[in-house]
């Protein structure tokens, strides 16, 4: 059976209530659905409960599924519960504050092999794009997450987006620039190998 | 050199960046770049902020997101496709045509049956026919019709636009009598007094049952979804 028969197999079992062969779809795919809540809200626990909720979300909404290609219906839910996220933090402005200073995703490397110079210029890295992201509105920045950081081709993010391609590449080039305006403003705070290369021809 | 803002090529160096354009266009932004320098820099400036943002390392998750045996189970398809929104949807259409029908009725607009021979015997109104002014059912079909066209964004209101219609309903059958000229003593549908050639009753009565039924259906679906949390 090819992988793509045998996730078929696992939602037909879930979609009849089967929850341990969801929870097989869960831990294949809960490291890109993770990833790309924490890069839209910034934040551990806000994208913690995004993921959960886009998990029970999906769950509830199998029979909605129909064929298509689960990986892009997953993340748009899970892009959907960011939103939902985003809005309910503009609601409670105090709230979000919080949890913002609670937990920097870029505190600890996600793994101890690089040695501590490097490290820390990679935190320091990390730190300024995600300042950069939190900088473009919400559409601009899901499509340069899917694109740049998780490497999404334009067919599957106007899939997860569920807009033309024409949309995904107009969102993808305005926050790509946006971005890299805000890293200009910001290079004193790059360490100097991320820098940018300076403006040509003016 | 300065050149026409119009032939910059910036919309197009994120394509061009990930190979999305078409050769003829490849081909054209090349020439470009070729003789401008400002573009140039900012392909290149894009180029290195995509590279960051490619260096970001994957986070990994700090607990699972498996669900719990006793999650909610997959809700059925057909509760998935009766969306709440598209209910509203319905309740406001039905009762915008609802109200649609009762004012066509107050104005007489359907096509009228050819009346047959009256009979002689004097005519024999509806008492409260003729007393009745036409202030109160202008009234009760204006407020019919607001409620009406708020629908789609509360259903709640749809209820009592469906009960002021009903309202409206005799009290329109009974003006017309007021002002019918010649006494005719016919028992069609729509006003006494004046025949529609269409089923004008019967079909203001099932739109209003139309009505009621999705109104029943959006309460039912909502508790559905409440339950299955």
């Amino acid at each position: 059976m090819s992988p793509e028969d045998l996730e078929n197999a696992l939602t037909d079992r879930a979609r009849g209530g089967d929850v341990a062969a969801f929870n097989e779809l869960v831990e294949r795919y809960q490291g890109p659905a993770y990833n790309l809540a924490l890069r839209m809200l910034g934040s551990a626990p806000a994208a913690e409960d995004a993921t959960q909720e886009a998990f029970l979300a999906a769950f509830r909404n199998l029979r909605s599924l129909r064929g298509a290609n689960f990986r892009s219906w997953l993340l748009r839910i899970v892009a959907n519960a960011c939103h939902d996220q985003l809005r309910s933090a503009r609601r409670r402005p105090a709230d979000s504050l919080e949890r913002a200073l609670s937990a920097n995703p870029s505190a600890a490397p996600p793994d101890g092999a690089a040695g501590p110079p490097e490290s820390a210029e990679r935190q320091e890295l990390a730190r300024a794009l995600e300042a950069g992201l939190a900088t473009l509105p919400p559409d601009q920045r899901l499509a340069v997450i899917l694109s740049d950081v998780q490497g999404y081709d334009y067919e599957e993010i106007a899939r997860i987006t569920r807009s033309a391609l024409g949309t995904v590449k107009s969102r993808l080039n305005r926050g790509r620039r946006r971005l890299r305006d805000y890293l200009r403003t910001q290079q004193e705070l790059l360490p100097a190998r991320f820098r940018l290369p300076t403006e040509e021809g003016k | 050199m300065a050149e026409a803002r119009g032939s910059h090529v910036g919309t197009e160096l994120s394509a061009y960046l990930d190979g999305q354009l078409s050769s003829p266009q490849r081909a054209k932004v090349e020439a470009h770049l070729a003789a401008c320098g400002e573009c140039r820099g900012e392909l290149a400036s894009l180029r290195h902020t995509v590279g960051l943002l490619r260096q970001l390392p994957p986070a990994l998750p700090r607990r699972s997101f498996a669900l719990p045996a006793e999650a909610a189970p997959p809700l059925p398809r057909w509760l998935l496709l009766l969306t709440p929104g598209r209910l509203r949807l319905a309740t406001g259409m039905a009762g915008l045509l609802l109200v649609a029908v009762i004012v066509a009725d107050l104005f007489r607009l359907f096509p009228v049956a050819p009346a047959p021979a009256p009979p002689t015997a004097p005519p024999a109104l509806s008492a409260p026919g003729p007393a009745l002014p036409a202030g109160p059912v202008r009234t009760a079909a204006d407020a019919a019709r607001p409620e009406g066209t708020a629908a789609p964004k509360s259903a709640p209101t749809a209820p009592e636009a469906a009960i002021s219609g009903a309202r409206a309903e005799p009290a329109a059958t009974a003006s017309p009598s007021a002002v019918a000229p010649a006494p005719q003593i016919l028992r069609e549908e729509g006003a006494p007094g004046v025949a529609y050639r269409w089923p004008v009753r019967q079909l203001e009565l099932a739109l209003f049952v139309a009505m009621l039924s999705v109104v029943a259906l959006l309460l039912f679906v909502t508790w559905r979804r409440v339950r299955a949390g």
